[in-house]
């Protein structure tokens, strides 16, 4: 459904996107997280025509994203994560505005409208003022507009930033909903966990490149080697910095006294060979753990970790 | 139809808050103010002297500047925030990633932002049309003013949109776009004035004053982009007859395009619009997030805006371009040589022209205009034209004829100008059968303004002999006063025309010694109607006196010519009278002469030997024929020693018209300068109040319309949930409210022409002749379009040179072909106005004069005696007159009506007496008629009567008795059978009467004063006393021959100064304070006969009286101080006497 190759963009010397890929199937329901400025916004503003690419490609189903502005948007719902709405328009209208824009007009567009509304839980809200809504209706007025035109990919920034925990709950059922329909959906966050009970796949980027890609287990797997071992030892311990040092699969390591954080990047048998090896080595461990860090802890040691190493 | 989205929503939107109705209510209120305001400062007859239609206009243009000044300052306002809002308010970015193309927002924020100020504009047509109810403004017009605004809306409105997609916030992207209007109406306007004013500094600074100032009229190109100038231009040629375009091209040293200069608003309207599609590309270019310029990136949109540039830049230079520098057009300033001659030329087409008579001509008195065009070419048909310049303002009226010159043929082509201002500047030109000028050259009028010395023609065979009359005229200083008493010119028979208008300039003709055989019957009659206007003919005989008189006998003349013989005579001159009349002493010795006697019925003799009839008179009309019985072609010693003689008999006996015309006659018109003045004008301006538009209902109209297009139908809307259908609504009821104010409107239109006349008929003595209606009228237009009215070929219609001192004149000589304000278009077989460039309720003045289809007159047979006025007045005209007056000697009279064929008892009528303290004849004359001029509430044809009588008491001022009444409407006469447009005025019958006038049974022969002779004229003219002249100044009275003075008569009544009523500190205009004292021939000394103030009666007078019957007086004037006296004069003191019994009347 989407392809990206190479994506390029700076603001002056800021360089946003630096050579990005990604591909998304069709009907998955993507979540895309990184950090604030780390291209996300950037990316789906590029997608959804609303920026120029500097270098590289973007197909959306098939269609040149940077240069068939119109076939794209066709193709696109999008939802910005700041937007306004009109005041004095009632949520109706709101909608059929939208739908007129597509050329939907009269009682095709009423009742489409009133569809989309049902969809996202506002049936009851139609002829209420748009600016008398709460932030909650407010996005998800906002979701069943992007939908007027039945566009194949959703394309949702932040949606749900600013929404209190029952407005958040309430989008995500939306979303299951429309993935459930068989939309392909992108969706940004900076909350990695936020999308894990959601997204079928999740992308991370940082800094403008995709670090991670995968579904979420394989991401949560991929996160959990990354947590750190804590390893405690009550001897011997320069012995233990010596032996870990040697192993390859250490990326790092951080010595408090007799405590030892090693990231390592080994599977449950790597650990415990290197157990193992301390062991041998006469340094007597008193705690050998993994641990098992959420999902947001493993993110930022992702996202950050090169500038650790650095 | 497809709706731009953004526009649906939009105007969804806008109509959704109250703000909506309220603003139409508002707005529209307030223009409603304005326009009834306007129209109630207009037509209030009793805030307004004179209903000026005009003003209708002026309060149209008012509301529609003020429309454009809203549009200019609320569409920056709308459409600046239209964009940038959206972008504030974070919805753009969810549009631009909808299918909408940023063309598509583009020009449905600019629809929707500027639908407002449209529908206000819109929902204002029914104020703007009560402009309707006088008319001057047609629909086209107001609809240029509709196509005006929407596209002004728009240019304004892409300028504030591209600002809006520019700029990120609104208020910054208002100041930008008010920036840009800035630019485009203030920069452009400012440039002219820099380049005016540049040029000017170039041309004194670094050229020193030499060559020419720099052409900068370019500067005027970029004006089209301009949408002020636009209005202002629009403004200009709807209302103003100037061609704004042509003077700043003028003021600028040169021209624009005929084609920009002609179709300016067409042209302003495409460039505004092209700049419109500009800056909308522009603002879809910063709009399109593809395309938008981001920090060093080159994008397409750069190209586009380069393009868009270079396509503005080429605009302009397109303009500029073919206004390459050239030298400043102006015109050279020719005059007429000597003979009054100028030629003009181009091609095979020449003409000579001739202008009055040797370049001379008199005050307020038509000019002669005479060319013969030679055609050495083709057959051609064409025009001849003379512009002059229109005293009022800077157009020019024109008078032309047309012509046909077959090959190699001549052509004489002669019209009359009328009197022009002596600085005007004069167009002689030769004009294709389309009014084309061909070739033309300007003059430098320069007449001389004679006005009191005699123009004599003189046609003769042997011009030679007739010369003495010029030297005597020249030599004679002790009559008139002037250095020069006459001009001699010696005439052509073509020089007699057959238009009586072109001799208007000539006092007198003579005819001696000519074949009048040859003058064509057309020649004859207009020399008739000269004469009847005051001309005076004067004609020889002699040995061939049957071929001068020949043909003037039967119409003219009746009687019979005797037989010839030889004669000695003195020309009954005594020695004394030969004596002062030639300045020295020579003795009346008898000459050799042949004379022809000649019986011409009703003549009277004015010179004549004991034995002999030498010279006789018979008045004609206003004028004179004199016929001598001898040829006025004197051998040379006659000529020396009685010449003057002759010259002096014509002097005395030039008619009673001419002396007032050439103001000899100032000292009887002493009343005319006192409160009375010209009203001819002033009644011809007077329109009618009784068709203005009904304020009160067009009040209710607007309100009901204002209200109901406003709150009400918002409000009804509102309820049943629909305000969007009032885009549709509104519109609807604003047309529906201006068809009905419209059509409402038409009672009140003024949709054609109309004319504003005011005739006169001088009745006769007697006769059942139709009579000559000189009438006076204005055309006023309907609108600023040309028109033309065709009246019949014979018509005797000119301009009028009305107000010709109260303007200055001006003249921009090189003007184009058709820009006269008006002209007259003589033809074959028509006459024409042509009304070519006048503003809307522009008044312009003509005279004509026809013949009415009333006959008869008025006969009065009244006496005074002893004060008394008696008898009866009788209406032998063929209709009834009504409104009759009668004034004798300060008494007015109202009559009333008199039906025909009935007389009227003159002691029955009401009388109006003099004022006590100043003569106030208005005054009089409002209470004898109820109501007055100034009064503007009264009756417009009562006004228009009083006005009629007080321009005939200023011109006729001489009759201190006489006749006024008004022919009915629809009896009247044949003036207004010329036109096909409503026609407003009266027609006025006068008459001058003689009272025969007795006291104790002599004969009253009138004032002291009008028989003043001689005098020292640097103090006084027989009259006022002169300032100079405070002491003693001596005057001799001459009195008619054979009338010998017996008693004098001093009191209130004869006194016309106030003498008799002033006290202390009081003002008068006029008072004799002093004594007036004679010579006792007895004992030499000064005998007092009167003293100011003091009732006196001398029934003795005639053993003062000098030999020859004249009597010398001698004046003593003091001056008291605490008297306010504006002017001194002399007693008028009442004259009795009797005749010796063969009575004749020796004029002068």
């Amino acid at each position: 459904m989407v392809k990206i190759e190479n994506l390029y963009k700076h603001y002056g010397k800021f360089v946003a996107l630096n050579h990005l890929n990604l591909s998304i199937e069709k009907g998955e329901l993507f979540g895309f997280v990184g950090p604030n400025g780390a291209g996300k916004t950037t990316t789906m503003r590029i997608i959804s025509g609303l920026l120029k690419a500097d270098g590289g490609s973007v197909y959306v189903a098939d269609v040149d994203a940077l240069k068939d502005n119109q076939s794209l948007k066709r193709k696109i719902g999008y939802m910005p994560d700041f937007f306004g709405v009109y005041d004095n328009l009632k949520a109706i209208e709101y909608m059929e505005f939208y739908a007129s824009i597509y050329g939907i007009t009269g009682d095709k567009a009423k009742s489409m409208c009133l569809e989309l509304m049902d969809l996202v839980n506002l049936s009851d809200k139609a002829d209420f003022y748009v600016d008398g809504l709460s932030r909650g209706m407010k996005q998800r007025l906002c979701l069943a507009r992007s939908l007027v035109h039945n566009p194949e990919l959703l394309i949702l920034d932040e949606p749900a930033s600013g929404l209190d925990p029952r407005a958040r709950f309430e989008m995500k059922g939306i979303l299951k909903n429309l993935h459930d329909m068989g939309k392909t959906i992108i969706i940004s966050s900076h909350i990695l966990s936020e999308l894990a009970e959601m997204c079928t796949t999740i992308g991370i980027i940082d800094k403008g490149s995709m670090v991670s890609k995968g579904t979420v287990d394989e991401i949560m797997q991929k996160l959990n080697t990354s947590n750190p071992l804590k390893i405690h030892v009550i001897n011997n311990a320069e012995t233990a910095v010596r032996i870990i040092k040697e192993n390859p699969l250490v990326e790092n390591l951080s010595i408090d006294g007799a405590d030892i954080t090693v990231s390592f990047n080994g599977n449950e048998k790597e650990e415990a060979g290197l157990l193992l090896s301390l062991v041998s080595n006469d340094v007597m461990v008193s705690s050998y753990v993994r641990e098992t860090g959420n999902l947001e802890e493993v993110f930022m040691m992702v996202t950050a970790k090169k500038e650790v190493l650095d | 139809m497809k709706i731009n989205p953004v526009y649906g929503k939009e105007v969804k939107l806008r109509v959704r808050s109250l703000k909506f109705a309220l603003t139409i209510l508002f707005f529209n209120l307030g223009l409603v103010a304005i326009a009834l305001f306007g129209f109630e400062m207009i037509f209030n007859v009793n805030m307004n002297n004179r209903i000026d239609y005009s003003g209708a206009v002026m309060v149209y243009f008012v509301i529609i500047c003020l429309e454009a000044a809203m549009v200019a300052f609320l569409v920056p306002v709308f459409t600046a925030g239209s964009i940038a809002g959206e972008r504030e308010k974070q919805t753009l970015e969810i549009l631009l990633t909808t299918v909408l193309k940023p063309r598509q927002i583009v020009t449905g924020k600019l629809m929707s932002s500027i639908s407002m100020v449209i529908l206000l504009v819109f929902s204002s047509l029914p104020v703007v049309s009560i402009v309707f109810t006088i008319g001057g403004i047609s629909m086209a017009d107001l609809m240029q003013f509709v196509v005006f605004i929407i596209v002004m809306s728009l240019f304004i409105g892409s300028m504030g949109v591209c600002a809006s997609s520019m700029v990120k916030k609104a208020i910054p992207a208002t100041v930008l776009s008010f920036a840009l209007v800035g630019i485009v109406c203030g920069v452009t306007a400012i440039a002219v004035l820099v380049a005016n004013e540049g040029a000017n500094i170039y041309y004194y600074t670094v050229q020193n004053s030499n060559g020419t100032v720099p052409d900068v009229s370019w500067i005027m190109y970029p004006l089209l982009i301009n949408p002020a100038f636009t209005i202002f231009h629009m403004v200009s040629r709807q209302y103003m007859s100037d061609d704004l375009l042509y003077y700043m091209a003028n003021a600028l040293n040169g021209e624009i395009l005929p084609f920009v200069k002609d179709y300016w608003f067409i042209c302003s309207i495409a460039a505004q619009l092209v700049l419109t599609l500009l800056f909308l590309k522009l603002a879809t270019v910063f709009l399109d997030p593809l395309r938008r310029k981001e920090k060093a990136r080159k994008t397409k949109g750069r190209k586009s805006r380069k393009a868009a540039a270079a396509v503005l830049v080429l605009l302009l230079i397109a303009g500029i371009a073919p206004a390459a520098p050239k030298t400043a057009a102006s015109v050279k300033l020719n005059a007429l040589d000597k003979e009054g001659r100028i030629s003009i030329k181009k091609g095979d087409i020449s003409a000579n022209v001739r202008l009055g008579y040797k370049g001379r001509t008199k005050y307020n008195r038509n000019i002669r205009a005479d060319a013969v065009i030679e055609n050495k070419g083709s057959d051609f048909t064409g025009k001849f034209r003379i512009e002059y310049t229109r005293t009022e303002a800077e157009g020019s009226v024109a008078i032309q004829k047309n012509f046909a010159a077959a090959s190699g043929e001549s052509k004489n082509v002669q019209f009359a100008l009328p009197g022009v201002d002596p600085e005007a500047i004069i167009r002689i030109a030769i004009c294709d059968e389309n009014n084309k000028v061909i070739c033309s050259e300007y003059i430098n009028s320069s007449f001389n303004d004679d006005q009191s010395i005699l123009y004599i023609g003189t046609l003769s065979d042997s011009q030679d002999r007739l010369k003495y009359i010029s030297s005597g005229l020249a030599a004679d200083k002790n009559s008139f006063g002037a250095s020069d008493e006459g001009l001699v010119f010696e005439l052509e028979s073509n020089d007699i025309t057959e238009d009586a208008r072109m001799l208007d300039s000539l006092d007198v003709i003579i005819i001696d010694n000519f074949d009048t055989g040859k003058l064509s019957k057309g020649q004859i009659n207009a020399v008739k109607k000269w004469i009847g206007n005051g001309g005076t003919l004067f004609l020889g005989s002699g040995a061939n006196a049957s071929k001068v008189l020949d043909a003037f006998s039967g119409t003219l003349l009746k009687g019979t010519i005797g037989s010839t013989k030889s004669i000695n005579t003195n020309f009954g001159i005594t020695r004394a009278e030969l004596t002062r009349l030639l300045g020295e002493n020579r003795a009346n010795k008898r000459i050799p002469l042949d004379i022809t006697q000649i019986n011409i019925k009703g003549s009277k003799q004015v010179l004549s030997d004991r034995q002999n009839n030498l010279i006789s008179s018979l008045d004609y009309e206003n004028g004179n024929v004199m016929t001598a019985e001898f040829s006025l072609a004197l051998d040379s010693a006659a000529a020396e020693l009685y010449g003057p003689v002759i010259v002096d008999v014509i002097k005395k006996n030039i008619s009673e018209k001419r002396k007032t015309d050439m103001g000899l006659n100032s000292v009887k018109s002493w009343q005319s300068y006192s409160n009375v003045y010209m009203y001819e004008n002033d009644v011809l301006n007077l329109n009618s109040t009784d068709s203005l538009p009904n304020l009160k209902l067009y009040a209710v109209l607007l309100l009901i319309y204002v209200f109901l297009a406003g709150p009400v139908i918002y409000v009804i809307m509102k309820k049943k949930d629909k305000r969007s259908l009032l885009w549709g609504i509104v519109p609807v009821f604003s047309i529906v409210f201006s068809v009905t104010i419209y059509l409402i409107g038409t009672s009140t239109r003024i949709q054609k022409p109309f004319v504003n006349y005011v005739s006169t008929v001088e009745l006769p003595e007697k006769g059942n002749n139709h009579h000559n209606i000189n009438t006076s009228f204005t055309i006023t237009s309907s609108s600023s379009k040309s028109y033309e009215a065709v009246l019949p070929e014979d018509s005797d219609v000119m301009p009028s040179t009305l107000n010709r001192y109260y303007y200055s004149a001006y003249y921009s000589p090189n003007r184009e072909i058709d820009e006269y304000d008006y002209g007259i278009e003589y033809s074959a077989d028509s006459t024409k106005l042509h009304m070519n460039n006048l503003t809307a309720f522009e008044s312009v003045p003509f005279k004509m004069s026809n013949k009415s289809k009333n006959t008869g007159t008025v006969q009065t047979d009244l006496q005074m005696n002893n004060n008394k006025i008696s008898g009866f007045i009788t209406n032998n005209m063929s209709c009834d007159l009504e409104t009759c007056l009668f004034y004798c000697k300060g008494t007015l009279y109202y009559i009333g009506d008199i039906p025909a064929g009935k007389s009227v008892d003159i002691l029955k009528q009401k009388s109006f007496k003099e004022m006590k303290y100043s003569y106030d004849f208005e005054y009089q004359l409002s209470s004898a008629l109820g109501g007055s001029y100034y009064d503007s509430t009264a009756d417009v044809s009562l006004r228009r009567k009083i006005g009629m009588i007080n321009t005939f008491v200023t011109g006729s001022s001489y009759a201190d008795t006489w006749f006024y009444g008004f022919i009915p409407k629809d009896k009247e006469t044949a003036f207004t059978d010329n036109f096909t447009f409503d026609e407003y005025g009266e027609t006025g019958v006068y008459k001058v009467v003689q009272v025969p006038e007795k006291i104790n049974g002599y004969d009253v022969i009138g004032s002291l004063e009008d028989y003043a002779a001689e005098y020292d004229s640097n103090l006084t003219n027989g009259l006022y006393v002169y300032d100079k002249a405070t002491r003693g100044i001596e005057i001799t009275y001459r009195f008619p021959k054979g009338f010998t003075l017996k008693k004098i008569i001093y009191n209130r009544e004869t006194a016309g100064g106030n003498e008799f009523t002033l006290k202390n500190n009081e003002y008068s205009e006029n008072a004799f304070l002093g004594a007036a004292k004679v010579k006792d021939k007895k004992t030499g000394k000064y005998v007092q006969i009167l003293k100011s103030a003091k009732k006196t009666e001398i029934n003795n007078i005639e053993q003062y009286l000098e030999d020859d019957g004249s009597l010398k007086v001698y004046y003593e004037i003091s001056n008291i101080q605490n008297l306010d006296v504006d002017s001194y004069m002399l007693p008028r003191v009442k004259l009795a006497g009797a005749y010796k019994k063969t009575r004749e009347r020796h004029g002068y």
